[in-house]
C-alpha cells in the first residue's frame, strides 16, 4: 500500500514541478500584484531602520520613488548581504535595490541596469594598531583587515592588501566591533561609513587616506532574461537623473547629516 | 498489482530510489537556475598540472573536523565533571553545576559564540578558533551533563544500597557498579551530541573562523554558485555524520557484548 501511495504522490507532484516555472516579465507581475518586492540590506546611509522600524536611506528613497512611478507599493525585504543574490534568483523579491556595485562576477548571475549611482571604498584604521598613512603601508602580514562578507569591500580588501590577513563578518557591526576592540587593524567599506566611524570614535580610529580609493558603478539587479523589466529600469534611471532628483537625494544622504535625528 | 510491491522486492527498492531521483531532478529543473556543478566541485578539490589540490571546501572540512573533535573531547570532560558535581552531597558544588547547565542550556548558541568571541576571548586575547572551541564545548557540555546525570539516576537505587551494604564506599560504587551500566544507557544520546556538535560547529562561521560553512559562504559570495555549493556542503555534513553514527554503532555493539 505504501509503495502504491508513493507512486500516486509521484504522479500528482509531476505537474506541480512542471508548471512551477512559467516565465513572464517581472514588470507585468509587479504591476498586476500592486507591489514591488525589494531585496535590500542595512547599509549606512543607504538603508537604515529608525527607532519605529521604518526604513530610511538613499536606496529606500530610490525604491519608494521607483515603486511610486510604477504605481505600486514598495515592500522591503531585508536580507543578509551574502545571500542577497540567491534570494533574488529564487524569487524572494523582484529586484535588488541596495547600492549593489556592478561587477563581472555578479553579472554572470544577475542582470544589472545602467548605473544610477557611483560609490567608492574607504578605509578606517585603529590608532593603537598602526599609524599608516598609505594603503601600501597597511599591506603586510601584521595587518588584519575586516570587511563585510559578500560585499565588494571584501574583494577590494583581498586585492589591495594581498599580504594582510582578511577577516570577514556577515554583518558590519561585528566587523566594526573587531576594529574597536583592537583585534583588527583596519576596516574597509563603501564610503561614507569609514569617515562616519572616524568622527564617532575620534579617540580610537583615524582615516589612513582621505576619501575613496576605488570607484564602483551601482545598479539595480534583476533576474536574467527579463529584458522588458530592464528596459523599464533603464528608462526610469534616465528620467530621474535628468530631473536632478537622484543627485539631490544623494547629497541629502551623503553630504548632510540632517537625517541623523531620524535615527535617535 | 500489489504483489509486485512485496516487502523489500527489487522493484519496490528500485521505485523508491527512482522516486527520489525524479523528485530531485524536477526540483532542480523547476528552479529557473543555471546549474554549474563542475565549478562547484572544483571548490572541493581540483586537478592541475598533474597533481591534486585541496579546494576551500576540503580545507574548511578539515577545520570543521578538528574543531568538532577538540570541542567534543572538552565537552565530554566538562559534561562528566558537571554531572558528578550535580550528584555531589555538597550544596555549593551542586549549585555550580546547576547554574552552568541551566545557563548554557537555555541561551542560544549563537549568543554564546558572540560572548565568547567579542568579550571573553577579547579579555584573554584568544584567537577566534579557540573562542569557537570554548563556546562549543561549554554548550555541548551542558547537554552531556544532563545526559550523564539522567543515566546515572536511571540505575535503580537498590544497587546503591546493596553496594554500600556490601562495604563499598560511594566512589567505588559509582565507578565499579553504577557507571558501567549507565554508560550503556547514555551511549545513544551521546552519539546524538556528537552529531549535533558537528552541525552546530557551522554556527561559528559568524566569527570569521575559516571552517566548512564559512568557506562555503565566502565561496558563494564570490562566485554565486549558491545552490550547488550549499547542496554539496549539506552532503558533506551528512557524510561525516553517517561515519560518526556508524562508528558509534560499532562501539555500542562492543559495549553490549562486553556488558
Amino acid at each position: 500500500m505504501k509503495k502504491l501511495f508513493t507512486l500516486f504522490l509521484m504522479i500528482f507532484l509531476l505537474p506541480v514541478f512542471l508548471f512551477a516555472s512559467d516565465t513572464k516579465s517581472t514588470l507585468d507581475q509587479v504591476v498586476k500584484s500592486g507591489k514591488l518586492r525589494v531585496g535590500m540590506s542595512t547599509f549606512i546611509p543607504w538603508a537604515m531602520q529608525t527607532k519605529t522600524g521604518e526604513w530610511i536611506g538613499f536606496e529606500i528613497d530610490v525604491a519608494k520613488r521607483l515603486a511610486q512611478d510604477m504605481g505600486v507599493k514598495p515592500e522591503f525585504i531585508p536580507t543578509k548581504w551574502s545571500g542577497i543574490i540567491p534570494a533574488l534568483l529564487t524569487g524572494k523579491y523582484d529586484i535588488i535595490i541596495g547600492g549593489m556595485g556592478i561587477t563581472p562576477e555578479r553579472a554572470l548571475k544577475v542582470e544589472f541596469s545602467q548605473p544610477y549611482d557611483y560609490s567608492g571604498m574607504a578605509i578606517v584604521a585603529n590608532k593603537n594598531k598602526t599609524n599608516a598613512t598609505s594603503l601600501a603601508a597597511l599591506n603586510n602580514s601584521d595587518t588584519i583587515i575586516t570587511a563585510r562578507l559578500g560585499t565588494t569591500a571584501a574583494n577590494v580588501a583581498k586585492k589591495f592588501f594581498p599580504n594582510a590577513k582578511i577577516k570577514l563578518f556577515d554583518d558590519e557591526p561585528q566587523a566594526i566591533q573587531e576594529l574597536l576592540n583592537g583585534r583588527a587593524t583596519a576596516f574597509v567599506s563603501s564610503a561614507p561609513l569609514p569617515a562616519f566611524l572616524a568622527v564617532e570614535h575620534k579617540d580610537k580610529l583615524y582615516l589612513p587616506i582621505k576619501g575613496t580609493f576605488t570607484k564602483e558603478p551601482v545598479g539595480f539587479a534583476v533576474r536574467r532574461g527579463d529584458q522588458a523589466f530592464l528596459n523599464y529600469l533603464n528608462s526610469w534611471i534616465t528620467v530621474v537623473s535628468a530631473e536632478g532628483w537622484l543627485e539631490a537625494r544623494k547629497s541629502y544622504w551623503f553630504e548632510s547629516k540632517d537625517w541623523e535625528k531620524l535615527l535617535n | 498489482m500489489v504483489s509486485i510491491f512485496r516487502k523489500n522486492s527489487f522493484l519496490s527498492k528500485f521505485l523508491t530510489v527512482a522516486f527520489f531521483l525524479i523528485l530531485f531532478f524536477y526540483i532542480v529543473r523547476s528552479v529557473d537556475y543555471n546549474w554549474e556543478w563542475k565549478r562547484a566541485l572544483k571548490l572541493f578539490s581540483y586537478y592541475e598540472n598533474g597533481s591534486i589540490y585541496a579546494g576551500v571546501l576540503l580545507k574548511g572540512l578539515v577545520q570543521t573536523i578538528l574543531i568538532s573533535f577538540f570541542s567534543l573531547i572538552l565537552s565530554f570532560i566538562l559534561g562528566f565533571l558537571s554531572a558528578l558535581l550535580r550528584i555531589s552531597q555538597y550544596y555549593s558544588l551542586r549549585a555550580i553545576s546547576f547554574v552552568y547547565v541551566e545557563l548554557l542550556r537555555n541561551t542560544p548558541l549563537i549568543i554564546q559564540i558572540f560572548i565568547s568571541y567579542f568579550i571573553i576571548s577579547n579579555i584573554f586575547e584568544l584567537d577566534g578558533y579557540y573562542a569557537a572551541i570554548v563556546a562549543l564545548s561549554l554548550f555541548e557540555g551542558a547537554y552531556i551533563s544532563e545526559i550523564v546525570r539522567g543515566s546515572i539516576l536511571s540505575i535503580s537505587k537498590d544497587q546503591w544500597d546493596v553496594s554500600l551494604a556490601l562495604g563499598m564506599n560511594k566512589r567505588q560504587t559509582l565507578v565499579n557498579i553504577i557507571l558501567p551500566q549507565a554508560v550503556t544507557i547514555m551511549l545513544p544520546s551521546l552519539g546524538n551530541i556528537a552529531v549535533s556538535t558537528v552541525k552546530d560547529s557551522s554556527l561559528i562561521s559568524i566569527i570569521s573562523v575559516y571552517e566548512l560553512t564559512f568557506n562555503a559562504q565566502k565561496a558563494v559570495s564570490e562566485n554565486f554558485l549558491s545552490f550547488e555549493v550549499w547542496f554539496l556542503v549539506a552532503f558533506i555534513y551528512v557524510f561525516i555524520n553517517i561515519i560518526i553514527i556508524n562508528l558509534l554503532k560499532v562501539f555500542e555493539k562492543y559495549m553490549e557484548v562486553k556488558g
